[in-house]
C-alpha cells in the first residue's frame, strides 16, 4: 500500500466502525443510550483489531461478534484476546486451512466457498430432494446465499440472543467435528426448508424465505435436529472424499471409538483422476459399526449417497 | 399508486439499494414496503429483500427491492436502483461515482438509476447542498430526490417515480417489438429512452396508455 492508500484505508476502517458501534446490539442494556462507555470500549477492540491484524481490519458484522462478548467478558482487554481467538474460528479470516482441499477441487476465492462446498456435500448426503433443487437452480443456487450471515455471524441475526449464544457454545466446543455450524445450517434446511421443495422456490424466493425466517426459528429444535445429523453421519459407514476433512480437524477425531468409515472417491471434483481416495480406500478398521441402544442399525434412507 | 394483492402482479422490476454504509437504506426500505422506521436499525450484513405490489396506471407491479450491503453479486437482473447517500454527510456523497461505476459494471446497461439524497429532516446538519446534488445527477443523467426515511418524506414518490420509469421504459420497449413485429413502416422514433429530463417526476400525470395491462 501507498501511504495515501494506508491513509484512505485507515480512514474507511475507522468511519465504518463509528457507525457500526452505535448501531450494535442496541437492545442489549449493556449498549443503551448515548455516550455509553461500553460502546466506546467496543470501539477501541474493533480498531485495536484492525491494527493487529491489518490484512481483514474491519468487516461488517465483526462488531455483532465483539458484542456480546463484551457484553460477558466486561474487561476491555480480555474482550480483544477472546475476540482475536474467535475471529480465527469464522469465515472473515479467509485462508483455506488445508492446501490439498484446495489443490483438489473447486478453486475457492473464500472461506464461505469452502464451507458451501461442504454444506453441499452434506446436504446431498443428508437431504437429497433438498440438494436436487439447489442442483435445478444451477450455479446462483448452489452458492447458497441464503447461508451466508447464518455463518459469517454464526446464527447470531438468526435467532434471539439467548438462542444464538447457546448455538455460538455447542459450536466452541468442538464435540465430534470442528463444522458443528455446518450441521446447524443443515438441521435449519431439514427443519424449515420444507417449502423451499414442494413451491420449487427459485434462488431469490429461497433468499427471502430464509431471511423472513429470522428471529422466528425455533433455536432448541434447530440444535436438537443438529446433533442427530452429527450423530447419524457419525454412523455412515462410507464418506465422500469431499467431506473427509470435516471429520479430521477435530482433536482425536470423530471416530475415536474404534470404528472407521471407508472414504470414497466421489470422482466429482477436479484432478479426481489423482485423488487418494480414487477407488474406494478401506481403512484398517473392520468393525462394524457400534449398535448403541438408540442408534438404528442401518443410516436411514437419504443418508446413503453410494449408487 | 395503490396496494394491492402480493400474489396477483403482471410485472416485477428489481430494484437495488445502493450506497454507503449507515445512509439509511434500510429504514428506506421498510419505509417503503411496511410503513415502518427503526431508530435501532442494525448494520445489513449480506442482503435483505422486501416486496410491494403497487399499481401504476392498471398494472399491477410488484417491486421486488433489494437491500444488497455493496455487493455486486446481487445487482443482476436489477432494473432500477437507488444510489443513496446521507446528506448530513460529505463523505457519503464523494462517493456517489465511484458507486454508479460499479453499478454499471455489473448492471443492466438500461437500468434506471435515482440519486437518493436522505435524512432531509436533518437539515441544520445538511453537508451536501440540493444544487449540487442534483447537478451531478442531471449531468449523469440520473433522476434525483431528497427523502427522509424518519418523516417519510419523498419515499413513496421516490421509488414511485422510479418504477414509473422502468415501466415506461419496458412499455416502450413492448410497442417497438409489436411494430417490428407487424411490419408497420414509417413509426416514429420516439425520445431515446436514456434522455429523460432528471426532474421529470414533476410531471402531474402519467402519460395514458395505449394499451390495455392485459396486452403488455
Amino acid at each position: 500500500m501507498t501511504p495515501e492508500e494506508h491513509r484512505a484505508f485507515w480512514r474507511n476502517v475507522q468511519f465504518t466502525v463509528d457507525k457500526d458501534v452505535v448501531r450494535t446490539d442496541r437492545s442489549n442494556q449493556f449498549f443503551r443510550g448515548e455516550g455509553n462507555p461500553n460502546v466506546e470500549s467496543m470501539r477501541r477492540i474493533l480498531l485495536n483489531y484492525a491494527v493487529y491484524n491489518p490484512a481483514i481490519g474491519y468487516s461488517q458484522g465483526m462488531s455483532d461478534l465483539v458484542a456480546p462478548i463484551l457484553a460477558e467478558v466486561l474487561d476491555e482487554s480480555d474482550t480483544f484476546w477472546c475476540f482475536v481467538g474467535l475471529m480465527q474460528n469464522t469465515i472473515f479470516v479467509s485462508s483455506p486451512r488445508d492446501e490439498d482441499m484446495e489443490k483438489q477441487l473447486v478453486r475457492l476465492s473464500d472461506v464461505y466457498g469452502l464451507a458451501a462446498l461442504y454444506l453441499r456435500e452434506l446436504l446431498r448426503l443428508t437431504h437429497l430432494r433438498f440438494y436436487q433443487h439447489l442442483v435445478s437452480l444451477g450455479e446462483d443456487g448452489l452458492q447458497m446465499l441464503f447461508c451466508h450471515r447464518w455463518l459469517l455471524l454464526c446464527f447470531k441475526r438468526e435467532f434471539p440472543e439467548a438462542e444464538a449464544l447457546r448455538i455460538w457454545e455447542a459450536c466452541w466446543a468442538h464435540y465430534q467435528t470442528d463444522y458443528f455450524h455446518l450441521f446447524i445450517c443443515v438441521a435449519i434446511v431439514a427443519v424449515y426448508g420444507d417449502d423451499v421443495i414442494e413451491q420449487q422456490l427459485a434462488t431469490d424466493q429461497m433468499l427471502l424465505h430464509f431471511g423472513n425466517l429470522a428471529m422466528h426459528m425455533n433455536g432448541e429444535l434447530v440444535l436438537r435436529k443438529a446433533r442427530s445429523l452429527l450423530y447419524q453421519f457419525r454412523l455412515l459407514p462410507r464418506i465422500p472424499c469431499s467431506l473427509h476433512d470435516l471429520c479430521k480437524l477435530c482433536g482425536t477425531g470423530m471416530w475415536d471409538s474404534g470404528y472407521m468409515p471407508a472414504v470414497e472417491c466421489t470422482g466429482q471434483h477436479p484432478g479426481s483422476e489423482s485423488c487418494p481416495y480414487g477407488g474406494t480406500v478401506e481403512t484398517p478398521s473392520p468393525k462394524p459399526p457400534r449398535e448403541g441402544r438408540k442408534g438404528p442399525k442401518t443410516p436411514r434412507e437419504g443418508f446413503g449417497f453410494r449408487r | 399508486m395503490g396496494n394491492r394483492n402480493e400474489e396477483d402482479y403482471n410485472f416485477v422490476f428489481k430494484v437495488v439499494l445502493i450506497g454507503e454504509s449507515g445512509v439509511g437504506k434500510t429504514n428506506l426500505l421498510s419505509r417503503f414496503t411496511r410503513n415502518e422506521f427503526s431508530h435501532d436499525s442494525r448494520t445489513t450484513i449480506g442482503v435483505e429483500f422486501s416486496t410491494r405490489t403497487v399499481m401504476l396506471g392498471t398494472a399491477a407491479v410488484k417491486a421486488q427491492i433489494w437491500d444488497t450491503a455493496g455487493l455486486e453479486r446481487y445487482y443482476r437482473g436489477a432494473v432500477g436502483a437507488l444510489l443513496v447517500f446521507d446528506l448530513t454527510k460529505h463523505q457519503t456523497y464523494a462517493v456517489v461515482e465511484r458507486w454508479l461505476k460499479e453499478l454499471y459494471d455489473h448492471a443492466e446497461a438500461t437500468i434506471v438509476v435515482m440519486l437518493v439524497g436522505n435524512k432531509s429532516d436533518l437539515s441544520q446538519a445538511r453537508e451536501v447542498p440540493t444544487d449540487e446534488a442534483r447537478m451531478f445527477a442531471e449531468n449523469n443523467g440520473l433522476l434525483f430526490l431528497e427523502t427522509s426515511a424518519l418523516d417519510s418524506t419523498n419515499v413513496e414518490l421516490a421509488f414511485e417515480t422510479v418504477l414509473k420509469e422502468i415501466f415506461a421504459k419496458v412499455s416502450k420497449q413492448r410497442q417497438n417489438s409489436t411494430r417490428t413485429n407487424a411490419l408497420t413502416v414509417g413509426s416514429e422514433p420516439g425520445p431515446d429512452p436514456g434522455a429523460f429530463p432528471a426532474l421529470w417526476f414533476q410531471m402531474s400525470e402519467w402519460p395514458v396508455l395505449v394499451r390495455s395491462p392485459a396486452e403488455l
